[in-house]
């Protein structure tokens, strides 16, 4: 992979030049929660580390959508919500997560709405510092090899910058003058002060890799009632965690007599009372004990038969956002020790 | 080829008994549907559209408030005997409302009593109860007021011949979706997590809490979120104060052992 430097003073206008390959996307304020939304202003990135509330998936797997119109004759899919977008600002948990989610919704038969987006998206990674609830040091999704057009690593006064993708090679050839092929041993040295400055920062860390066997071997265990007490099925640590992708389909009809309405999609939790539930009525997972296994075994265990991995990155929201004190971090604590958390 | 089938519109009929009558406005004030609804539908009565009602057989029935006098309690049975379908909208309807925020403590006449002092009443009050006290209600829509995309939906699909599709999440799902901090996380009080979402999440949105105007989610973890509450300091009697407000009857299921 090509790594070139970049001086930190290029960087709003190499910013702005990307424009031309599509529209601006990244992390911005907005009523005080950080956002990732369209840049109107590229001053308002927000580019040091800092988590917005909702992950990156809403912009490739949008919160609530119309995915149709169908009438007797048949049905009209809605690309509307393609353009080619330009994301900035994207870390590594977040590019690791999107390749998480490529294995969800890209395996044959991809899913149309996520591949049209994605594909029309260009990512331009930047490093990050970890923030009080980071976890991505114990689960290996701390830096990224792939999935990136360009990546930036913020060292003050230059920038290495790596090239992921001809797009991305594309990107600086407009602006070739920016950058410079030759980082001198001066640039490395400064790079492994840096990573070793940020390995040292994480405050928080669990037994990622051992989860799995603990996982399996507590599927029946009594820790879960003590969880499922506690949990109040309010959905949020679905919504936040950036691996989560299930949805509900809902046949909304138009006002009229005839046959004519919209399908519309909308982030689905398998915390809700309602997920696992199909006619008859039979609900597999009306517990709360068995919705919240559902849960940890994908962040924990695999993601499901096909995806081999757990699924989570380590992006602690989970820990930032759960009002009850359940996430990754109490959960692997409880069933590592076998003991339940201090009230 | 077939002749063009004659459409048969459904007949229907939308009543208010003890209510604000927001959810009879939200019918007639949502401009983008209602030249659709009096295209497909054959409104046999209501009275913000028409004073000729024809009081006869309904396909479905939409009831809004609580049954509070005998009066509307006959009246309520007339409805249900004509419509084949009956759905209850509103939080009045649902669960009876704000009027219905002191059911059970002590007797109703002796509240009566102390309110309005020895009358004689044109109908005998009753406590404000919800339609399913006392009629069979076939769907549910509710909100304080409704909310018009969920409304017209349930309609859209009652005139399809569908069932409304209900919608058992808390308002926490909306909430997140509309990219809100939670409340909970710097101790402020919500009753999001175990009210009956469908609103947008309308209060959070603006930073204020939910104050359970949807009426109880039944999935809602009551306990813990008493609990958790009264963790951030506040006490049992101010909660339940709170979550009676808007809970009327069908709270009284879920708080009845805390
Ligand atoms: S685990 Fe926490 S965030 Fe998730 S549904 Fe339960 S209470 Fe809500
Ligand atoms: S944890 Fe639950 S909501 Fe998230 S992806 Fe898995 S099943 Fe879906
Ligand atoms: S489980 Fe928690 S830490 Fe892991 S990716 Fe999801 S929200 Fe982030
Ligand atoms: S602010 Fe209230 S409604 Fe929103 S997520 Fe928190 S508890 Fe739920």
């Amino acid at each position: 992979m090509r790594i070139l430097k970049m001086d930190s003073k290029y960087l709003k206008e190499f910013l702005e030049s990307l424009r031309m390959f599509g529209k601006l996307y990244g992390p911005i304020w907005k009523r005080d929660v950080l956002t990732h939304d369209h840049v109107e202003n590229v001053d308002d990135l927000v580019l040091d580390g800092e988590h917005t509330l909702i992950p990156v998936k809403k912009l490739f797997h949008p919160k609530r959508f119309n995915t149709m119109r169908f009438n007797e004759e048949g049905f009209t899919p809605n690309y509307s919500m393609f353009e080619k977008r330009v994301l900035i600002g994207a870390h590594p948990c977040d590019i690791h997560s999107l390749l998480r989610l490529d294995e969800v919704f890209l395996t044959d038969p991809a899913d149309p709405y996520y591949k049209g987006l994605r594909e029309n998206t260009a990512i331009i990674g930047f490093s990050c510092l970890p923030t009080e609830n980071s976890l991505c040091r114990s689960t290996g999704t701390d830096i990224v090899e792939s999935g990136f057009d360009l990546f930036f690593v913020d060292l003050e006064d230059i920038y290495l910058v790596w090239v992921g993708s001809s797009l991305g090679h594309d990107m600086i050839l407009e602006k070739e003058e920016f950058f410079d092929e030759n980082v001198t041993h001066a640039d490395i040295q400064k790079y492994i002060q840096w990573r070793e400055m940020r390995n040292d920062m994480f405050k928080k860390s669990f037994n990622f890799r051992d989860m799995p066997d603990i996982m399996e071997l507590s599927y029946n265990s009594e820790i879960w009632d003590y969880f499922a007490e506690k949990c109040l099925s309010c959905g949020s640590c679905t919504m936040v965690c950036p691996t989560c992708n299930c949805y509900t389909l809902t046949d909304v009809f138009d006002v009229t007599n005839k046959t004519e309405g919209r399908r519309e999609r909308v982030w689905d939790s398998c915390m809700f009372v309602d997920y696992s539930l199909v006619a008859g009525p039979h609900n597999f997972r009306g517990k709360r004990a068995d919705r919240l296994k559902l849960w940890y075994t994908h962040k924990l265990k695999a993601f499901g038969g096909e995806y081999g991995r757990p699924a989570c990155i380590g992006c602690g929201r989970c820990v930032d956002t759960c009002p009850v004190d359940i996430n990754v971090l109490t959960i692997a604590e409880a069933f590592t020790s076998c003991e339940v958390p201090a009230k | 080829m077939a002749n063009e089938q004659q459409i048969i519109k459904p007949k229907i009929g939308i009543y208010g008994l003890t209510g604000c009558a927001g959810d009879q406005l939200v019918i007639i004030h949502t401009e983008d549907e209602i030249l659709n609804l009096f295209n497909s539908v054959d409104i046999k009565s209501f009275v913000m559209a028409s004073s000729n009602p024809e009081e006869g057989e309904l396909d479905v029935a939409f009831v809004e408030g609580s049954v509070s006098t005998e009066e509307e309690l006959h009246h309520l049975k007339d409805i249900r005997k004509r419509a084949k379908i009956l759905v209850a909208m509103g939080n009045c309807a649902l669960c009876g409302g704000p009027q219905a925020m002191y059911t059970g403590d002590g007797t109703f006449d002796t509240r009566v009593k102390q309110v309005y002092g020895d009358v004689d009443f044109l109908t005998k009050p009753l406590e404000g109860a919800p339609v399913d006290a006392y009629v069979e209600v076939d769907y549910y829509v509710p909100g304080c007021p409704v909310d018009a995309k969920q409304l017209f939906a349930a309609i859209a699909r009652l005139i399809h011949g569908s069932s409304p599709e209900p919608y058992p999440h808390p308002v926490c799902h909306e909430c997140k979706l509309n990219e809100n901090k939670c409340l909970l996380l710097d101790k402020k009080f919500c009753l999001g997590p175990v009210t009956a979402g469908g609103c947008n999440s309308a209060c959070p949105n603006h930073g204020l809490p939910c104050v359970g105007c949807w009426g109880p989610n039944p999935d809602g973890n009551f306990k813990e979120h008493f609990e958790l509450l009264q963790s951030f300091g506040m006490t049992k009697e101010d909660i339940v104060r709170r979550i009676r407000n808007f809970g009327g009857h069908k709270i009284l299921e879920y708080i009845k052992d805390l």
